[in-house]
């Protein structure tokens, strides 16, 4: 099915879709940032989202929901370019300097930044922010990793088993 | 938007497991990817699950491995060094199958944890025609086919899990060196040794099983 209108934001007013949080907050953003996630995509292809009607999001809240549309705003111009082609060297660099502050959170907001960008399948902020906990385990022993996770401190039964396993995989630990 | 109803979350881990593992512990380099083994339990059977390597493989940065002194001789992939010459014969998921032209056995080493197991039977004389995850039963298998003397070429393949098929002619050799007895002993006496790779082997003379699974 066509778009209705030429909506990918080139042409004056762009168009706008509205994305409603679980909390039932109304977010209204422009169709080429919304469809930077794939799950969004289809319904505004197919012209949903417009008018008073709305998509709802029951599993983002308005915290997640403005954060991940934050990004999606930031990226959708390099999106609709085709990311690198036309983008200039500078572009790039405030891209990247937006993506290293944009992930310079708590963790409980990137734990739940990656569940959406999971749910709403936008790849960009997806790696994104998975590589930032990927980075915060990177380099550590495991007893580091269990504490910035916040796991429990182990049982004895648990430790010895760490201690095992550390043990047989000496190099890993050099 | 469907995965969210997985949310049997692991002990303690903030995102549903299959989301950490997709998302998470795929990026992470090898000597990390090891060290998550440590950390729990349940991370250390996520961290070894067949799908999880390959997963985790096809993630991590391409770079040499092997290379051949004289265009033929080598000891040494990027991480394991071994007391023998040996030639790559094949690749899958990773996963090098060595053979060693002097001792006349195989290898199957993984670069990435530096691990490295030997084949226990002895596949002397057979080529290797191909090294591969049989994807329905999990296993990674060896294909390989023999002649049945000098003059007289039969490929003999085998796959299927319980009961050897022979692709090619129907020309199986079994002898003394070659029989599922001997080849059960072997087994027997390596798996105690090396937990992680586990070596499972066929009934058959010529086919070998690796299962990459949890600590046993």
């Amino acid at each position: 099915m066509a778009a209705p209108e030429s909506g990918d934001g080139n042409n004056g007013a762009a168009r706008m879709v509205t994305l409603i949080s679980s909390d039932n907050t109304r977010f209204e953003v422009e169709a080429a940032a919304a469809s930077l996630s794939q799950t969004l995509q289809l319904t505004i292809l197919d012209g949903g989202g417009g008018g008073g009607d709305g998509i709802p999001l029951p599993n983002v809240d308005s915290a997640t929901l403005s954060k991940v549309l934050e990004y999606c705003i930031k990226h959708a111009p390099a999106a609709a370019n085709g990311g690198a082609p036309n983008a200039t060297a500078v572009d790039r660099a405030e891209l990247e300097r937006f993506d290293n502050e944009f992930v310079n959170i708590d963790q409980s907001v990137l734990y739940s930044l990656i569940m959406a960008a999971h749910n709403l399948e936008i790849e960009g902020l997806q790696s994104l922010v998975a590589k930032k906990v990927a980075d915060m385990i990177k380099g550590k022993s495991p007893m580091e990793i269990r504490r910035t996770l916040g796991f429990p401190d182990p049982t004895p039964e648990e430790q010895a088993e760490m201690n095992a396993h550390m043990l047989e995989y000496g190099w890993a630990y050099e | 938007m469907t995965k969210t109803s997985a949310l049997a979350a692991v002990d303690a881990l903030p995102l549903p497991e299959d989301l950490f593992q997709a998302e998470i512990l795929v990026r992470l380099p090898a000597k990390d990817h090891l060290r998550c083994g440590a950390v729990c339990r349940s991370w250390r059977g996520l961290t070894s699950a067949a799908d999880f390597l390959v997963a985790h493989h096809r993630r991590q940065p391409s770079r040499p491995i092997v290379s051949y002194d004289y265009g033929y001789r080598c000891t040494t992939t990027a991480t394991v060094t071994y007391d023998n010459d040996f030639v790559v014969r094949a690749s899958c998921d990773g996963l090098l199958l060595l053979f060693f032209y002097n001792i006349w056995c195989f290898a199957i080493c993984n670069p990435g944890t530096r691990q490295s197991i030997d084949v226990p039977v002895n596949l002397g004389g057979f080529d290797v025609a191909g090294f591969y995850l049989h994807s329905s039963s999990g296993e990674y298998r060896i294909l390989g086919w023999k002649k049945k003397n000098y003059n007289d070429e039969h490929p003999v393949c085998y796959s299927s899990s319980k009961k050897p098929r022979c692709i090619g002619l129907p020309s199986i050799l079994i002898d003394d060196e070659h029989s599922p007895t001997g080849i059960a002993a072997s087994f027997a006496s390596r798996t105690g040794l090396r937990p992680w790779l586990v070596v499972l082997l066929a009934l058959m003379h010529m086919k070998v099983y690796i299962r990459l699974t949890g600590s046993e």
